[in-house]
């Protein structure tokens, strides 16, 4: 047998053999495999639940009595975002963004229903596999291998294993192989359990793509911790390399993402609900230049419009010009919210993208984001969701506008009503999220930084092993 | 054919500071070469150097021929080593402990040829299936001794190996060496024990700062000569 397969065994027993082992291992490995079952369940219960939300906001659709158009644009029309599948292992800002879209005239309304305003965050302390993978596997990590060769110089035993001519990189393939197999032990059930669940929840074959993905990179970042831990721990004493790694801990898990949030808000600062609704309906007033008023426009639409159907008085037009007004009106306000949201779509994004490049202290920020991206539940996913219904909300009232409009004229505007056959014609809200390749390029800095801390971690143990004599 | 060990000019020193100086000396198969001296002689240092743990500022150390600094791993084939403290992993039996450092040494042997290794230093099997957080520092020696074999090393360093053990462990321990050196092995023992040296050594260096002042052999070291010598060199 290989040295370093000889070291990784008796680790690996070593370890098996700890009751500090057994108790840490239980704890994270049933908290994980809790929180898997936990989130899962109550995905199922979401995704059942939206989708029959959509069943029955399309019902009330398509069932509403005959009506003006314009009031059916008010009626309005709700669009769920469909849960991936996924958000049972990491929930993402799906806990705090909106998930429901109300689509109506004049108005793009943000999404609301959010995990966080329904009293679901009190499910077991608000804990997702994603968190129990982000914070207390590196903990957990640190807690069993801080001693792995602090131990051993301090024990007298790595003198003994030189003397027989291991060699260091031996000695430390050897414990990063055998700590890397208990954990593994410790946590498979877990890691099973959840493509099991995703089985039972999901055929889509990219999910598990997905999955695999997020598995890896939750093992390369595992791997970051283990290998730094060992190689303070051939350096430092066993004490003060738990100390030493429980500070990075705390410091890159907690203090840098908090110090980065504070950061970004204050970098990109996003506005206040009201000072951006104030914002936008100035806009629609005065035009987003500030120069083209909405009373002045409408009065040029008007004269348009007269002009194009040689007419002199609106009550003369053979359409009905309330219609085509409010679209005229819509396709303004349109615009304007597109400026806005672009504009707070790109705070979003720079926000992220300090995030992200804060991961360079902090490799959490860096899983974090991958694993958000990798489950369809991040910032990303969230604004593609809300375009995808403001793409949708424009052409249904166009489509209410334009019936109006076309079927009907000032003399008869209040007796003009529509009926099912429009409401059915009108295609139901559908929702594809971007694919995986879409979601990877998107979050193309966590994913190097990860690669950087994989390679400063190999670094670091190259170096330990450089380091690494019976007299350090 | 070479010595098994060999120290030529070898020297230590920490900057200005020498903790080995030129130090020269010879041990061949079934010698026990004892290292007599007071803390600071030298003497750990000699034993780091020809473990490889410290590399000599000048000079060589040898094992089989082959130089230490240049041969780190190979050398090590050759030598087996037991501290003053034979310190092994107190969770595992001593059975355990020698199958993982033999394994590690490349030797590879079945559960009843462990056993037998361990028998033939004084460990029971009862004791031997025992873990270690249960054994006297006497049973962590003669487990030391057991690797040592299994490995089937042709050079033995000891740093200190009967400090602190009873008379009778210590007694145990001296002649399972002198069994060892009759069967060809080369023995470098550093010692603060005059009598135990006196009563296993073949060669008796008496070192002082660093310096092997001088090598007492066979009928050198009647037991006046030797407690006057070391006095001697002690006081000077």
């Amino acid at each position: 047998m290989a040295g370093w397969l000889t070291i990784a065994r008796q680790e690996f027993r070593g370890l098996l053999r700890d009751r500090r082992f057994h108790w840490l291992c239980s704890a994270v490995g049933l908290c994980l495999l809790a929180v898997l079952i936990v989130g899962w369940q109550q995905t199922q219960t979401v995704r059942a639940q939206r989708t029959a939300a959509n069943a029955v906001a399309r019902e009330h659709w398509v069932t509403q009595p005959p009506k003006n158009p314009h009031a059916a644009a008010h009626y309005g029309v709700y669009a769920f975002k469909p849960q991936t599948a996924l958000a049972f292992v990491d929930i993402g800002v799906d806990e705090h963004a909106g998930v429901v879209a109300f689509l109506e005239a004049h108005k793009r309304h943000d999404l609301t229903g959010a995990a966080a305003q329904d009293g679901r965050t009190q499910r077991l302390l608000a804990l997702t596999a994603a968190g129990v993978l982000q914070y207390l596997l590196p903990l957990l990590i640190i807690v069993l291998a801080f001693d792995a060769l602090a131990g051993e110089r301090e024990h007298g035993t790595l003198r003994y294993l030189l003397s027989l001519g291991v060699r260091p990189r031996t000695l430390l393939a050897g414990k990063l192989a055998g700590i890397g197999a208990a954990l593994g032990v410790a946590l498979l059930p877990a890691a099973v359990s959840s493509f099991l669940l995703l089985w039972w929840l999901e055929d889509a074959p990219w999910d598990f793509v997905r999955l695999a993905m997020m598995a890896v990179s939750y093992l390369l970042y595992g791997f970051i911790f283990l290998a730094l831990t060992l190689a303070v721990s051939s350096r430092w004493s066993a004490r003060m390399t738990l100390l030493g790694m429980l500070t990075f801990w705390a410091v890159s898990s907690f203090v840098v993402p908090r110090m980065v949030t504070d950061l970004a808000a204050r970098w990109y600062p996003t506005p206040a609900r009201a000072a951006f609704d104030a914002a936008v309906a100035h806009d629609i007033r005065q035009g987003i230049d500030g120069h083209n008023p909405q009373e002045e426009r409408l009065k040029a639409f008007e004269s348009r419009l007269l002009a194009q159907y040689n007419a002199k008085r609106l009550e003369d037009l053979p359409i009905n010009p309330a219609g085509l007004l409010m679209q005229e009106s819509e396709e303004h306000s349109n615009q304007v919210y597109a400026h806005h949201y672009a504009r707070l779509w790109l705070a979003f994004e720079q926000q992220v993208a300090l995030h992200n490049a804060a991961a360079v202290v902090a490799p959490v920020l860096a899983v974090r984001s991958l694993s958000m991206a990798l489950a369809g539940t991040d910032v990303f996913h969230h604004l593609d969701f809300a375009d995808a219904a403001e793409r949708y909300r424009q052409p249904l009232i166009k489509t209410l506008n334009e019936d109006w409009a076309y079927n009907s004229t000032l003399a008869t505007d209040e007796t003009y009503v529509a009926d099912t056959r429009l409401w059915t014609s009108v295609q139901p809200f559908t929702y594809t999220p971007p694919p995986l390749t879409l979601a990877l390029k998107r979050q193309w800095l966590a994913l190097a930084w990860l690669g950087g801390w994989l390679g400063f971690s190999l670094l670091a143990l190259s170096s330990a092993a450089r380091g690494l004599t019976a007299t350090t | 054919m070479p010595p098994m060990l060999e120290a030529v000019h070898l020297t230590k020193a920490y900057g200005e500071r020498i903790v080995l100086d030129d130090l020269n000396l010879q041990v061949a198969p079934g010698e026990i070469f004892c290292l007599l001296g007071a803390n600071g002689a030298g003497k750990t240092t000699t034993i780091n150097l020809f473990l490889n743990f410290i590399t000599p500022t000048r000079g060589e150390a040898r094992i089989n021929g082959y130089v230490v600094a240049e041969h780190p791993i190979e050398t090590k084939q050759w030598l087996a080593y037991i501290p003053e403290q034979v310190m092994l992993y107190r969770n595992f039996t001593g059975l355990e402990n020698l199958d993982y450092f033999s394994e590690l040494a490349g030797k590879h042997y079945t559960r009843r040829e462990l056993l037998d290794w361990l028998a033939s230093v004084g460990l029971s099997a009862e004791a031997a299936e025992r873990r270690v957080a249960t054994y006297s520092k006497g049973m962590r020696q003669k487990v030391g001794i057991a690797i040592a074999l299994a490995k089937e090393a042709k050079a033995l360093l000891l740093d200190e190996p009967t400090s602190g053990l009873d008379p009778q462990a210590a007694n145990e321990f001296s002649q399972l060496l002198t069994r060892l050196a009759t069967q060809g092995m080369a023995v470098l023992m550093a010692t603060h024990d005059l009598f135990r040296a006196r009563e296993i050594g073949t060669h008796i260096g008496i070192m002082r700062q660093g310096k092997l002042l001088t090598t007492l052999t066979g009928a050198d070291m009647t037991p006046q000569a030797l407690e006057q010598l070391y006095l001697d060199y002690m006081r000077n």
